[in-house]
């Protein structure tokens, strides 16, 4: 598959997402591997998953909390007869008025992050990823991902937007 | 005849897939026209064994029998010792027709011997056709040492069980003893025994002696051991041993076992007579397969997956359609009437959707019926062969559990029963000494606890003997000596993999699954397993298995605004009472009950919800005298009795807990949630678990 249709498919999945930028001109498309992450906002902090740990991205239904939840964890709620429990990475800040999204995570964990607004699904090329591991980056990293478990991270504008490791997230 | 209706019904649609799936692979096997692909046959040859297996579990002798022929001969087959050639094509297909025919009546009980005895006829054909060219061919026969009159006595079992154990690379012997006619008997007897020990005795043939008042015996012996152990096995009988195989063809023989290759000189040259194979069954014969044999439908477990999804989804459209209606009719000028019509028909379409979620999801729900009466089967068959007589109690074999569970668990189930059987049965005359009844109980059970399904499997005999397995735990390292253990955790040890052979629990002979493994597959279900016993008493083995999909009998209560399900199973009693009889003061209130007084708390409160609320002061229900009373539920937490303040009583009902996921797994008191109308969800709590996280407060 090419990385061009690697990035439609991802798009069709996630419903009325539109790309922020094409992946690689199609010349390209061998040479370069392209990550694809969905961009998200959240709490007025942005962050990024990648596509392919996500399962689609639906209106967040209302959310039942659960009894001494860990930190992050809104709560509960049903999508299409799945239990998902819907971690909400900015809990501080929350919009309550504005019609907030669930972005579903693939695998076990039955995971779902809420989002104030999705941004859309951007591609993105080796150099652009900067490790969070470097120590030479520590402090952004922190500074980025605000405490949330992350591998690397991109900036968009002036924004660091950390990509959210969703399995270390899954074990918290 | 399988008697039991159910059992009939689950039989009939296992074994209708095994024979579509046969009978399909015997079709292709046909149609490649020698060019046998290795995979068919085995997969016909695996498929076979299943049909004869679960036919046995049934007792259903015959089929299991004639099964068993056919099994033999796709076993040769697939070890290359039949050449598949057209004519032996289509015979298995009409075999396997044939086959399929007898199953549906066999189970009913209407098959006649007369139609096994053909089908049986047919195979022996086959497998005539196949042995008559392989002996003549046959390198692993020809070309042991046997004399050629030697060989014309082996029937055509033991030539199968000497291909057997060549195939198994076993080592071929010839022992030749004499014995003294007047002790032949027991000397025979006591030396067959000792060679059934380390290897299989498979014929004996007559021999020359020395003396008129000897007879000799000329012993066929298959063992894996070195000829210097077969000398040293027969030296009390002064036993002479030789190599049956000659040296080449060992070498030949292990090489090619190796590389995994057929043995050479049995290509498909040979001919099979055609008339000798045909119409053994009579026309007409296999018409009956053309009856489906079950009138259920199989389904891939994740098309109910996605129904259920879509049904879901169709649900919360209603609900956004009827919001939207509700704001139309705001607009209108319709009355109060159309209203209430308008909102009473669209709870009823939604409570139809949830209706049809739950009847969804209990098509992947089975009951253990079948999987006990196997076992119980088993667990007599093997009491049988170990001489112990024993009775087999099952109860709760109704209980319904996800497919995917009673699946996994089928094989833990057997395992502790061998185990119950082998180790934890003592002897007829050990039980008599005990002062015992010689026959011993078994007892399998199933029950709904809390939101779990327990399985426990319990037997009336020797026990375990903690002081014993203490010691071992401390020899094999796996405990101090100084530590200092529990009764619980000194059972547990027996569940450790190199300690299985603590106390009276040994492995259970020639299987390679320990209680470690039973335990493993129990904890990746997410379940747990328990042991309970008292040494020379009983031994209780529970696997306590999971939440997930189980159906059960819930009170939906409101808390805090929110709903939530506990299963009755929790609930001792629901009251209501005047708040002047509550006692106490926030956090340490208690309530009079069945002339006790136990301690209050609010749901709310334990929760993490909200603070104590002033339960004098916010009655929230009124009784039927028009008295305002407190809903309470009074539930228990380790031992003691506990009451929980509600808002209000909702209902109850059956429901499907569904998991929430390996995070779900990390949240104490709660066993999972349910859909309810609406799009909500309702938290399905455990609350002796959720009361004891809060016991500070109790």
């Amino acid at each position: 598959m090419t990385d061009t249709n690697k990035n439609a498919k991802a798009n069709s999945r996630l419903g009325m997402v539109l790309p922020l930028e094409l992946a690689s001109a199609d010349s390209e498309k061998d040479k370069v591997e392209v990550t694809s992450v969905l961009m998200f906002e959240v709490g007025g902090a942005a962050y990024a998953i990648g596509v392919e740990q996500t399962e689609g991205v639906v209106d967040c239904p209302r959310i039942t909390p659960l009894p001494s939840a860990p930190e992050g964890v809104a709560g509960l709620t049903s999508v299409r007869g799945r239990m998902t429990v819907v971690m909400d990475l900015g809990s501080n800040s929350v919009e309550q008025n504005i019609k907030r999204r669930l972005i579903l995570v693939k695998g076990d964990s039955q995971l779902g992050l809420v989002a104030d607004r999705i941004e859309g699904v951007v591609g993105l090329e080796p150099k652009k990823l900067r490790s969070l591991e470097k120590s030479k980056e520590r402090v952004t990293a922190q500074r980025a991902t605000l405490g949330w478990p992350a591998k690397s991270y991109f900036k968009r504008g002036k924004r660091s937007v950390p990509i959210i490791d969703v399995e270390r997230l899954a074990e918290t | 005849m399988i008697e039991d209706k159910a059992l009939l019904k689950d039989y009939l649609s296992e074994a209708e897939e095994l024979l579509d799936s046969l009978l399909a692979d015997l079709d292709s096997l046909a149609s490649s026209r020698g060019a046998a692909d290795t995979n068919l046959i085995n997969r016909a040859f695996r498929t076979v064994h299943s049909l004869k297996g679960l036919s046995g579990m049934m007792g259903l002798a015959e089929v299991q029998s004639v099964a068993h022929d056919f099994e033999d001969i796709l076993d040769d087959l697939r070890l290359g010792q039949l050449a598949l050639n057209e004519q032996t094509s289509v015979a298995l297909q009409e075999a396997g027709a044939g086959l399929a025919a007898l199953v549906g009546g066999a189970a009913r009980g209407s098959t006649s011997e007369n139609d096994f005895d053909r089908l049986r006829q047919l195979l022996a054909a086959i497998a005539t056709k196949s042995r008559e060219r392989t002996s003549k061919e046959d390198g692993g026969l020809a070309s042991l040492n046997l004399s050629d009159r030697e060989r014309a006595l082996l029937t055509e079992y033991e030539q199968h069980r000497i291909r057997e154990n060549l195939r198994a690379g076993r080592s071929l012997y010839a022992i030749n003893v004499a014995f003294e006619v007047d002790k032949l008997d027991k000397s025979y007897r006591a030396l067959s025994s000792k060679l059934d020990e380390t290897g299989e005795l498979v014929t004996t043939l007559p021999d020359k002696t020395t003396a008129a008042s000897l007879v000799g015996f000329k012993i066929v012996f298959a063992a894996s051991l070195k000829e210097g152990e077969v000398k040293r096995l027969v030296e009390p009988w002064d036993g002479r041993v030789s190599r049956l195989e000659r040296s080449t063809w060992r070498k030949a023989g292990a090489a090619l076992r190796a590389a995994g290759r057929r043995m050479p000189g049995r290509a498909s040259s040979a001919k099979v007579a055609g008339t000798e194979l045909d119409a053994v069954l009579p026309p007409g014969f296999a018409q009956e397969a053309l009856q489906p044999l079950s009138p259920s439908v199989r389904v891939e477990m994740s098309q109910i997956d996605e129904l259920s999804g879509l049904a879901h989804e169709l649900s919360i459209g209603v609900e956004r359609l009827t919001a939207m209606a509700e704001i139309s009719l705001d607009a209108s000028n319709l009355g109060a009437r159309e209203r209430f019509d308008l909102r009473f028909g669209a709870r009823q379409i939604q409570r139809e959707f949830i209706e049809l979620e739950e009847r969804l999801v209990e098509l992947r729900m089975v009951s253990l019926a079948q999987t006990f009466t196997r076992a119980a089967r088993l667990a007599g068959r093997l009491a049988r062969e170990l001489g112990k007589s024993v009775t087999v109690e099952v109860a709760g074999r109704e209980t319904q559990l996800d497919k995917v569970i009673v699946d996994r668990v089928g094989d833990s189930i057997y395992h502790v029963l061998r185990n119950a059987v082998d180790h934890g049965l003592e002897t007829r005359d050990e039980r008599r000494l005990a002062g015992k009844p010689a026959r011993g109980t078994i007892r399998l059970e199933a029950r709904l606890e809390g939101t779990r399904a327990v399985i426990a499997i319990t037997d009336d005999g020797r026990g375990i003997d903690l002081d014993e397995v203490q010691r071992q735990a401390i020899d094999a390292g796996v405990v101090a000596p100084e530590e200092e253990l529990s009764e619980e955790e000194t059972l547990r040890l027996i569940l450790h993999p190199g300690l299985s052979t603590a106390g009276q629990i040994s492995p259970v002979s020639g299987r390679g699954v320990g209680l470690d493994a039973v335990e493993r597959t129990i904890h990746e279900l997410g379940g747990e397993v328990r042991i309970f016993s008292e040494k020379g008493r009983w031994t209780t083995f529970e696997l306590a298995l999971p939440t997930t999909l189980v159906m059960i009998s819930a009170f939906i209560v409101r808390a805090s605004g929110w709903r939530y399900a506990i299963n009755v199973a929790q609930i001792m009693e629901l009251v209501y009472v005047s708040p002047e009889k509550i006692l106490g003061r926030d956090g340490k209130r208690s309530v009079e009950w069945r002339g006790a007084t136990i301690p209050l708390v609010e749901l709310g409160y334990v929760l993490g919800l909200g603070g104590a609320r002033r339960l004098d002061q916010q009655p929230r229900e009124v009784a039927g005298n028009g008295s305002m009373k407190v809903p309470l539920l009074i539930t228990y937490a380790a031992d003691r009795n506990v009451a929980l303040a509600v808002e209000q009583f909702d209902e109850q009902r059956e429901i499907v807990v569904k998991s929430l996921g390996s995070l779900g797994r990390k949240l104490k008191g709660v066993a999972g949630a349910v859909d309810l109308e609406g799009g909500d969800v309702a938290l399905v709590l455990d609350i002796p678990s959720l009361l004891v996280l809060r016991s500070t407060r109790l």
